[in-house]
């Protein structure tokens, strides 16, 4: 099998491409979000402490 | 008892009559109808095919419009105090607080609705007594989720729309279940489960959120 | 057990020794399971290529659910017992919750349109999910609602108690009512041993549910910790 025929999905390149994406997109923001998140609020404890 | 039944009666009164929400809940409810089927055209076969959603929708919408005063008013003038300390049960307060608010909105949307819906129906393909049997039960119901819901939103900041958000996911099987009923009924069956389940959800939310209500109220009273 | 975790510098000290087991094979799980998702795993003869969208559709209903239930549990716990992390478990709990249940009526559409030939019917099942997004909503707007964070957690509670009565409509939906929707392959753990779809198939259904699952503690568990930092640095604030 080469790489056209397995990219185009047997047809169904948008649906099973585009589920994959909304997955992979939702997914990774909510792990990006909290992990920053947890790292500006270490940040702000490193500051509170200093004063 | 006796001043449960003095209460019950004051409050549907205070409610229904002192308040107006009685008049403005149909005042509104015959107002959108009106609005909706202007909108759709008034093509009959479309017509008939659509009212019963609509009416089961806007019975469900109009509910949501006594809410904001239903415990927060008392909350305000301390009555909520005196109803968490009185002699009488707190669910048996909350259970009457159901009923007045159902009495000044469900009640009479369910003996008006199924009279326009009559008017609509050239081929008579609704019972009457069918369609105000559904609309008791159903109204019943988002009654009971309103009282959860106000009692939910107490002391909250800005609340009207939460009132929207919390009552109208928990009423969707109601609403299916009803309207359901009314849609295999045009298609010539019974419709009969649908109305059996739709019982069974007023039957349960009548029965469990007087309890659960006047916890949160509870709680709420004492922070 | 219970009492001995629920102890915020505890919690503190067990997602620190945790949170790099968790990170490690939830990213093996993962990455093995699209893996095996997307390329190893046969088509099905049936729905051809469309199957490999429930290698993530499954796994995210599962999590939605899943979360649902164990926030449903931390909302008892936090009623009866004014434990502070069961509230912080929920705040933390909640939009992966919400997220998980978008992503799964997404997939379902995209999945929906080719097999079914329309993107939604307002079937039990899917409006049973789309109720649940509903809740999840309602839930946090509920919580973020109130002054007093505490009685926000107190209000979310009791709506998610409320809501529990969902998780069985949607669980059963598909035997109760007719419905486009197929039932489901796995019933019980008996049935996985033996299950009505092929091996290939249920391999990465099994690996990335897992994976997911995994996921979802590990962005729980770091949104807990964000919680409890906040809370400290807003009492140190203030004082």
């Amino acid at each position: 099998m080469d790489f056209d025929t397995y990219v185009q999905m047997g047809g169904y390149a948008m649906n099973v491409w585009g589920s994959y994406g909304i997955g992979i997109v939702g997914y990774g923001a909510l792990l990006a979000h909290a992990l920053w998140r947890y790292d500006r609020l270490r940040v702000r404890e490193k500051q509170a402490a200093k004063k | 008892m006796n001043g449960q039944c003095y209460l019950l009666k004051n409050w549907v009164y205070r409610s229904g009559f002192g308040d107006g929400l009685a008049a403005q809940t149909i005042l509104f409810f015959v107002v959108s109808l009106c609005v909706a089927v202007f909108a759709i055209g008034s093509e009959s076969e479309l017509l008939i095919q659509v009212v019963p959603g609509l009416i089961w929708v806007l019975t469900l919408l109009s509910s949501l419009l006594g809410l904001p005063d239903l415990l927060n008013r008392d909350a305000q003038d301390g009555t909520l105090d005196d109803m968490v300390l009185s002699k009488h049960p707190l669910p048996m307060l909350m259970l009457i607080k159901i009923i007045a608010h159902w009495a000044a909105t469900g009640l009479p949307l369910s003996i008006i609705a199924p009279a326009i819906l009559y008017t609509m129906d050239g081929t008579r393909v609704f019972d009457p007594a069918f369609v105000l049997a559904g609309l008791l039960a159903g109204s019943l119901y988002f009654s009971a989720l309103g009282l959860a819901a106000s009692a939910l939103v107490l002391q909250a900041r800005r609340s009207f729309a939460l009132y929207a958000v919390i009552v109208l996911p928990l009423s969707i099987p109601g609403l299916i279940f009803g309207a359901g009923s009314l849609s295999q009924q045009a298609q010539g069956l019974s419709g009969l489960g649908g109305f059996y389940l739709l019982t069974a959800c007023a039957v349960l939310a009548v029965t469990l959120i007087p309890f659960a209500s006047a916890w949160i109220v509870r709680m709420k009273v004492a922070s | 057990m219970l009492t001995k975790f629920a102890n915020p510098a505890r919690f503190e000290k067990l997602a620190k020794t945790i949170l790099p087991v968790l990170s490690l094979l939830a990213t093996l799980l993962l990455s093995l399971g699209l893996l095996d998702a997307l390329l190893l795993s046969p088509p099905d003869y049936q729905q051809s290529e469309t199957v490999r969208i429930m290698y993530l559709h499954v796994p995210s209903a599962w999590v939605a659910m899943a979360t649902y239930a164990a926030c449903g549990f931390a909302a008892m716990i936090f009623i009866i017992f004014k434990h502070t992390l069961a509230e912080l478990f929920m705040r933390a709990a909640l939009p992966v919750g919400a997220l998980a249940t978008i992503v799964c009526l997404a997939t379902g559409m995209l999945w929906g349109k080719p097999m079914w030939g329309t993107w939604w019917v307002w079937d039990a099942r899917l409006t049973s999910v789309l109720v649940l997004m509903f809740l999840y909503v309602g839930i946090i707007a509920l919580m973020d609602a109130f002054d007093r964070p505490e009685q926000g957690g107190l209000a979310g509670a009791w709506l998610t108690t409320i809501g529990l009565i969902n998780l069985p409509v949607i669980k059963y939906s598909v035997e109760w009512w007719n419905t486009l929707h197929q039932k489901s392959s796995i019933t019980s753990f008996k049935r996985l041993m033996n299950p009505a779809i092929a091996p290939e198939m249920i391999r990465p259904l099994i690996v990335m549910s897992l994976g997911l699952t995994l996921y979802a503690a590990i962005v729980i568990i770091v949104r807990m910790r964000s919680e409890i930092l906040a809370r400290k640095l807003k009492i140190a604030e203030a004082v």
